[in-house]
């Protein structure tokens, strides 16, 4: 009788499960959806308070950069805390060890492709590494803001994976790297790219001419001309001849044109081993002079 | 690196901002020679309006600017420039030549005067008001007034407005933006004046519409130079030359050559004070939360003024004054150092658990406690209710921290308490326990989540996976629960209940002492504890059993329990009962007579002990 009672049992919960399941995460791990999204954004600190980060002010002076590993003990503490929710027996807290690596394992995956989704890049399974980061408090967050940030190692060209990049306050920047880059590089906004000149002395500036098919520097520069009586106003128009006098930008100067000799290279500020040259920055892809071909009128 | 800019000349709208008629007209011919029936057809008219920011422009439409407001830094190489999110933006209004309608200038303090939160008819010049129809409707937009010699000077010029505004295109999947609405693209508008240091600038950007004939012609080249020489700065200019100034009938001009001197490096608190100033943060977009001060320009007072050589070198006092609607403004100090490079150069750089060096003049708080390994030293309020030090360390550490392996998650945060080397508790995982509770129980999603996935007994791996796991190659049919529980119960009785789970003890008493009491067992059955001892030794033993002080052996054989009815009687009543007990469950008919002594009647009983009469007498 009791092995029939047994047997009945478990089919009752074999049709459930079979019937049933529960939606899983992806193909591999079981976890539901929700449970995946939270315990993920939980490892990487999101929505922790910020005393929790920092205890102390002084930890973080302004105009500093801190660097920093991120302790694992400790996000897989508030993964523990978080799972507590829902295990109140002892028969639920067994099945729980019982599937704890598998679970620890579902959630190193999950981790890793949350930046993958918000970016599209693709996803990365394995288990997960030491993960390293920094936290920047200075005026130049604030005022330049979507700053570029990566990590490099040494020997190679590819940016490393980033788990989170986020802006704690107006001025604090947290960034989060997938392992230990033996450099980092913070890079000035590309969409807030400056356009400028080069000074000579007081009052005396030049522009460096580019070649607007490969948007190398050709070597050539051209004194800025100012609107007499009103210093610091360029005359645009003698710029512009000047320009097109040198040869190197083609008949005519559009805006596009122009912006693109007037491009200051974004200032790149590198932290670990100095890697000093930054090699072309900006090449055109395409000739404007071809892009025209496209819009003539049939 | 996959990182590009794309760089465009002009991005147009498909429709500019307007109000249009949409008119649908079919025409109607007969093939026939007879009149068409039906008639014409009326036509259907639908009207639109087209809407674009006309005299004022909300503060989200920015994306970013340069310098950043309120900045002081040195800026003098660098064109100001605006990036607005709408790439059409300013293309969205119909200007002669296609030329856009939006302009940033930058003009020093005293340059312009900056009014908030005028009415729309008072935010442009009169006759472009006129022009373009604009009434009060109750919304409020700043502006600019300035005078004929600035907008000469200052203002780009008619040729040059096409080459202020581009379009750009940018990746933006390694910044905080990635994910975001923001798609890269955006529309600059282009300063055409560099600042100067020791001025303070206001950069706006400023509507056309209407006012395009307002701006300078296309100059003559001549008109440019090399250099310039510096800036020339008026401090206090005198009264009496402002007030020969604006007596002079007939606009003659006044020179104030008696005043110029070149420039000096001065703060920004000599500035002119002229200007509008803001109590809110920068972006200064017509909201009406920003107070300001202003001054209508026929009142203001000409004390202290700082004047730039570009306008008022010469004070006119009749010339023309125009007003530009301002969509959006902000202001900064030019200066030494201070720009993005500068900043990055000098900054404190370490790991996390670094303190600042402590400044001896500073009189605030004491700097905390910091420990090699990261440790902070905080306090801790215990539940006795007294407060004591305990050290916390966040998930930010200066050293790498190897992970321990998934064995046992924790239960409670009390489990995750620690005791540093010290004595003092080490309280980081114990919060982390609990700051992670608290985030869970905020999410409603995830406990229900939470719950649903933990009466399936946190099952990991998909069923059809974990079946093939198990070995099961079957097919999968309408029996699959059947066919599954077979399985099951075959896996489950193979390897003796492991598949249950981990194996707990019942009952854990705990240690025992087994060794008896030998005094205690003596007293209690009148026993010689010499004899006890030899009894309870773990080896056999040949103690002879003194048969003197104990109860009455029980009879061995049957025989001796024949010769004794007491027991027998007490046997027999027991038997009768089991009997009675058993028929019960069996379904089988009691009888009347429990006893055995008399003839049974014939029944199941009898039935069931043919030969009772026999045995007992």
């Amino acid at each position: 009788m009791k092995a029939f009672a047994k047997a009945e049992l478990a089919l009752g919960l074999a049709i459930k499960t079979a019937t049933d399941p529960p939606a899983p995460a992806s193909a591999e791990s079981g976890l539901p959806e929700a449970v995946a999204a939270l315990l993920a954004s939980l490892r990487l600190l999101q929505d922790v308070p910020f005393q929790y980060l920092v205890p102390d002010d002084d930890l973080l002076p302004p105009e500093s950069i801190r660097f920093f590993y991120l302790d694992r003990n400790w996000t897989d503490a508030a993964v523990d805390g978080a799972l507590s929710t829902g295990v109140f027996t002892t028969a639920e807290r067994a099945q729980l060890h019982a599937q704890y690596s598998q679970i620890r394992a579902a959630v190193d995956t999950a981790e890793r492709n949350v930046w993958a989704d918000r970016t599209g890049a693709t996803g990365f399974d394995g288990p997960a590494e030491v993960a390293t980061g920094f936290l920047l408090r200075s005026r130049a967050v604030s005022g330049w803001p979507g700053l570029h940030v990566r990590g490099y190692r040494d020997g190679s060209d590819e940016p490393m994976r980033m788990l989170r990049i986020e802006r704690l306050a107006p001025a604090v920047l947290f960034a989060l790297v997938d392992g230990v880059p033996d450099r980092m590089v913070i890079e000035e906004p590309r969409q807030g790219i400056q356009f400028g000149v080069d000074k000579d002395g007081p009052g005396r500036y030049h522009a460096n001419v580019r070649n607007p098919s490969t948007g190398a520097f050709t070597g050539t520069t051209v004194p800025v001309p100012f609107r007499r009586g009103a210093p610091g106003v360029i005359h645009m128009e003698a710029l512009r001849r000047r320009l097109i006098a040198t040869g190197a930008v083609g008949g005519d100067l559009s805006s596009a044109e122009y912006a693109l000799q007037m491009l200051q290279l974004p200032y790149q500020q590198w932290f670990g081993e100095a890697e000093g040259t930054m090699g072309d920055f900006l090449t055109t892809l395409v000739a404007l002079a071809e892009i025209r071909t496209w819009f003539r009128a049939p | 690196m996959a990182s590009r800019v794309e760089v465009y000349s002009k991005m147009e709208p498909p429709l500019q901002a307007g109000d249009y008629e949409l008119v649908l007209a079919q025409d109607m011919a007969a093939t026939s020679a007879d009149d068409n029936p039906l008639g014409a057809v009326p036509e259907e008219v639908r009207s639109f309006t087209v809407t674009s920011p006309r005299l004022a422009m909300p503060g989200t439409e920015l994306f970013s600017v340069y310098p950043p407001p309120n900045a002081v830094g040195a800026f003098e190489t660098r064109l100001p420039q605006v990036a607005l999110r709408r790439r059409t933006l300013p293309w969205e209004r119909a200007m002669p030549g296609g030329v856009p309608w939006l302009a940033l200038v930058v003009l020093a303090d005293a340059e312009c005067t900056f009014l908030q939160n005028v009415r729309p008819p008072d935010a442009i010049s009169p006759a472009a008001a006129a022009a373009l129809g604009i009434v009060d409707d109750g919304s409020r937009a700043d502006t600019i007034e300035v005078n004929r010699t600035v907008v000469d000077r200052a203002f780009p010029r008619k040729d040059e407005l096409a080459l202020l505004a581009h379009v750009r295109h940018v990746d933006v999947s390694d910044t905080e933006l990635a994910g975001n609405d923001d798609d890269g693209w955006v529309a600059v508008l282009l300063a055409n004046r560099l600042p100067q240091p020791g001025l303070r600038y206001r950069a706006c950007v400023v509507s056309l519409e209407g006012q395009f004939e307002v701006l300078a012609d296309p100059p003559a080249i001549s008109d440019a130079v090399d250099t310039f020489g510096s800036v020339h700065v008026f401090h206090d200019v005198p009264a009496h030359l402002i007030e020969a100034a604006r007596a002079s009938q007939g606009g003659s001009p006044v020179e104030l050559a008696s005043t110029d001197q070149p420039l000096v490096a001065t703060r920004v608190a000599t500035l002119g004070t002229i200007s509008s100033k803001e109590t809110a943060d920068a972006w200064s977009v017509g909201s009406p939360k920003v107070v300001a001060e202003t001054q209508s320009p026929a009142r203001a007072s000409y004390s202290q003024f700082t004047v730039a050589d570009v306008s008022l070198a010469i004070l006119q006092p009749l010339v023309p004054r125009y007003r530009f609607p301002v969509l959006a403004s902000w202001t900064f100090t030019c200066e030494e150092g201070g720009d993005f490079e500068y900043l990055m150069q000098h900054l404190d750089v370490g790991l996390l658990g670094t303190l600042p060096d402590a400044d001896p003049a500073d009189n605030g708080p004491p700097p905390p406690t910091v420990l090699e390994t990261g440790h902070t030293e905080i306090v801790f309020q215990r539940r006795r209710g007294f407060s004591g030090p305990a050290w916390y360390r966040g998930p930010l550490t200066p050293r790498e921290v190897r992970r321990r392996p998934a064995t046992t998650p924790f239960a409670t945060a009390d489990q995750a308490r620690r005791m540093a080397t010290d004595g003092v508790e080490d309280l980081s995982e114990a919060s982390a326990f609990e700051i992670g509770r608290l985030l869970a129980l905020a999410s409603p999603r995830f406990v229900a989540a939470l719950r649903s996935w933990a009466n399936d007994g946190f099952a990991v791996r998909r069923l059809l996976s974990g079946l093939n796991d198990a070995g099961f190659r079957g097919e999968l049919g309408a029996d699959l629960g059947r066919s599954f529980v077979l399985q099951t119960m075959t896996a489950l009785a193979g390897d003796g209940g492991h598949a249950l789970g981990p194996r707990l003890p019942i009952v854990d008493l705990g240690e025992l002492d087994t060794r008896p009491d030998v005094e205690l067992i003596a007293k209690g059955f009148g026993f010689d504890p010499g004899f006890v001892q030899d009894v309870l030794a773990p080896r056999p033993s040949t103690v002879a059993v003194p048969t003197e002080g104990l109860v009455v052996q029980l009879e061995q054989t049957l025989d001796s329990l024949a010769g004794s009815p007491e027991q027998l009687a007490d046997l027999r009543v027991g038997l009768e009962s089991t009997v009675a007990a058993i028929a019960r469950d069996a379904r089988v008919e009691a009888t009347d007579r429990p006893r055995f002594g008399d003839a049974p009647p014939h029944s199941t009983v009898e039935r069931l002990w043919p030969d009772d009469e026999g045995d007992h007498e």
